[in-house]
């Protein structure tokens, strides 16, 4: 049976049969009347037998324990519409009263009280068929000895005996609720723990495996480029500083130049390559702290003009915000950089870049609209525009130009080469920072970068609602 | 839902999902004060010493309709604090409707959207989807200072889908017509989607004026452009 805490339960589940023992017990002996608890069915749960000598002498008379059988069954079922206390008379003159326990909405039971005389006026006396042999006399002397309950007396009986019973369940419903959510919270956060061991394991050995692979790589690539290559670049220094003997001509000084310059740019390549594998195998920490943008983007713009301080293009910086960002300053920094320093590369001699920060508040878009005003300050972003007015590119680039190992065709990578790795890298940087990185840009006439980070609120601008 | 067609019976779940302490208990127990003692159905609250709802309320109310169906409404709350997740998801399953209960402080903006995401995710777990949940949002405690202002929070909510209502839920504002804003929109959907008025004699009409009676009707409440 599935349990839940939508389930309705019956008295037996929300009170022990001792208490209800001990209820029937201390309200019938005060009252010097029987009492019993039955549930929805009918079926007994607890009870307080008082029989009164009338029943015992019609007792006596075989056939009219039968009837009392059947008038008893007849009673005990609860009468879920029964408005009140309602009393039902036995043939032998005497009469018990029931009342309907009713609990948040279900009919869970009766409760039984007799039998007692009916004082005069609570309706006819029930006068059944009597076995021939009954002393009628009799009988009705038995019965004047039965305590009488008024028709008053009945509803204040029941009142007591209904509050104290409904606390009694009140209570056992509580404890057996608490249990139950107890239980099915354990039960949860157990499976859910289970889950969590179950994924974490998995990652782990994946993780593992990735690692060793990408270790070996990565220490083999480093050493095995990076070695020769620094070789390549030294000899050519060497040589085109004279120091291989002999002055070089005008020709072959150029040459060596072009030589030890490509190797310089190729180990940048590299370089770029193994932050962008060191980076996909997680093996790098986002250190977040709150910071002003601006902060960021001048830095790096200050960066960029301390690195090649002679080029030909104008780099502006427009408009600022002094919205906070929660983010690695270093690695969000790096990102600002490339694309920075992309757009310098990209532009024509005597062009310009124009480097903006600007607050976004957008219209929430499709199921962005559930829960909006919760959710709105979380989907506030500051955006960082780079914009140049270089080559641009073409559609089927600007798809691709994020991806890692990205290559168009060879007229394209001739004229765009380098960009792809550097890219990759902006957008590792930039979404281990929860931020979004995204490019505009038309063929001959420039390229516009924009990295959105989510903006934090600022705490001082409460007012009064 | 559940729904006993033998016994003409319909039970509907409806669940306050909220941030620690931003007042679904509050909400529940002004509710209660305002029924009438006589057909009052018992607040269970299970709460420990500090007050902190440890595993759930459950204000119930029940209905007979004029044709004799018998429709009981549970109103749960969940516990907001961040530990009690797998509780929170457990009184989740089969919920009707949720009624998000926000902390209108500035404070609380964070709070407010990591239980709104979670709410999101632990729907889901129990195969429910939040955008088709039926929702209704109250920014409680508009008593404070330091909250996010009327007028942010009307062109916040007349961007996004849901109801938002504002309350005091400790002076008992706003209370009453979140909840019958939240009951008709989910009674609403599951008419829609169950076709109760065909399989059952009962109007909503008839049950909205039955709880109108019995804890008044929703002009308290103020609701947000
Ligand atoms: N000022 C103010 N306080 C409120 C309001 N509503 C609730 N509170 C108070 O906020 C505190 C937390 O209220 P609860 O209703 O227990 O919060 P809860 O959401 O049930 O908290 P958890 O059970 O921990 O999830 C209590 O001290 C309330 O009295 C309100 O409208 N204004
Ligand atoms: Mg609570």
């Amino acid at each position: 049976m599935s349990i839940d805490l939508m389930q309705s339960a019956g008295i037996e589940d929300l009170a022990s049969a001792d208490d209800l023992e001990t209820l029937c017990t201390s309200f019938g002996s005060l009252l010097g009347v029987g009492i019993r608890i039955v549930d929805a069915e009918g079926r007994g749960l607890a009870s307080h037998r008082l029989l009164a000598d009338a029943c015992e002498y019609l007792h006596g008379f075989p056939s009219m324990t039968g009837e009392c059988e059947s008038f008893f069954q007849r009673i005990l079922k609860p009468d879920g519409d029964a408005d009140g206390h309602v009393v039902h008379h036995c043939y032998a003159g005497l009469a018990y009263a029931t009342m309907p326990l009713h609990y948040d909405g279900d009919l869970l039971g009766n409760i039984v009280l007799g039998p007692f005389r009916p004082s005069r006026g609570s309706g006819a006396a029930g006068q059944a068929e009597l076995t021939s042999g009954v002393d009628r006399a009799k009988l009705e002397t038995l019965v004047e000895r039965t305590r009488s309950i008024s028709a008053e007396g009945l509803g204040r009986i029941f009142s007591a005996v209904v509050t104290l019973l409904l606390v009694i369940l009140r209570m056992g419903h509580k404890v057996m609720a608490t249990g139950l959510a107890h239980t099915l919270s354990v039960e949860e956060s157990y499976r859910q723990l289970l889950e969590k061991n179950k994924e974490l394991e998995d990652h782990q050995r994946r993780l593992e495996e990735v690692d060793r692979l990408k270790s070996n790589l990565l220490a083999t690539m480093s050493h095995e480029l990076r070695t020769p290559l620094t070789s390549i670049i030294g000899y050519s220094d060497m040589l085109a500083s004279g120091m291989g003997g002999g002055e070089l001509t005008e020709d072959q000084l150029g040459y060596v130049s072009t030589i030890a310059e490509k190797g310089e740019g190729l180990l940048g390549t590299i370089s770029t390559i193994l932050d962008v594998a060191s980076l996909e195998s997680g093996r790098f920490e986002v250190e977040r702290q709150r910071t002003p943008i601006t902060e960021i983007v001048e830095s790096a713009v200050h960066k960029v003009k301390e690195a090649s301080p002679r080029r030909d293009v104008k780099l502006e910086l427009g408009e600022l915000s002094s919205a906070v960002v929660v983010v690695d300053p270093e690695m969000v920094g790096k990102a600002i950089y490339q694309l920075i320093d992309n757009a310098m590369k990209f532009s024509k001699p005597g062009g310009h870049v124009q480097v903006q920060v600007r607050e976004l508040s957008q219209r929430p878009k499709g199921d962005e609209a559930v829960g909006y005003v919760v959710m709105a300050p979380k989907l506030n972003w500051v955006e960082i525009m780079v914009c140049d007015y270089g080559v641009g590119m073409p559609q089927e680039i600007q798809k691709k130009i994020f991806e890692p190992l990205f290559q168009g065709d060879d007229s394209v990578t001739r004229r765009h080469g380098g960009l792809g790795l550097g890219l990759a890298l902006v957008k590792h940087y930039v979404a281990a920072n929860e931020g979004r990185v995204r490019v505009e840009s038309t063929e001959g006439e420039g390229s516009t970068f924009y990295i959105r980070f989510p903006r934090e609120e600022e705490p001082e601008r409460p007012s009064r609602g | 839902m559940q729904v006993d067609v033998f016994h003409k019976q319909i039970t509907v779940k409806l669940v306050y999902y909220g941030p620690a302490l931003s007042g679904k208990t509050t909400n529940l127990q002004h509710l209660h004060t305002l029924v009438d003692p006589g057909l009052r159905g018992n607040l269970m609250a299970l709460e420990t010493r500090d007050d902190r709802t440890l595993f759930f309320d459950l204000l119930p109310f029940h209905f007979t309709s004029a044709g004799g169906v018998r429709l009981r409404i549970k109103l749960f709350t969940v516990p907001g604090q961040v530990i009690h997740n797998a509780t929170r998801r457990i009184v989740l399953q089969g919920a009707d409707g949720v009624g998000f209960i926000a902390d209108s402080q500035v404070s609380q903006i964070d709070n407010n959207a990591q239980s709104f995401t979670s709410l999101g995710e632990n729907l889901a777990d129990n195969g429910l989807n939040l955008a088709t949940t039926p929702l209704v949002i109250q920014f409680n405690k508009r008593d404070l200072p330091a909250i996010r202002s009327d007028d942010e929070i009307d062109a916040l909510a007349s961007l996004g889908r849901e109801p938002v209502y504002k309350a005091v839920a400790i002076q008992g504002i706003g209370v009453v017509g979140t909840f019958l804003g939240l009951f008709s929109m989910t009674w609403t959907a599951l008419e829609k989607q169950h076709d109760l008025s065909k399989r059952f004699e009962i109007k909503a009409s008839e049950i909205t004026s039955f709880l109108e009676g019995m804890i008044g009707g929703s002009g308290r409440g103020e609701v947000a452009t």
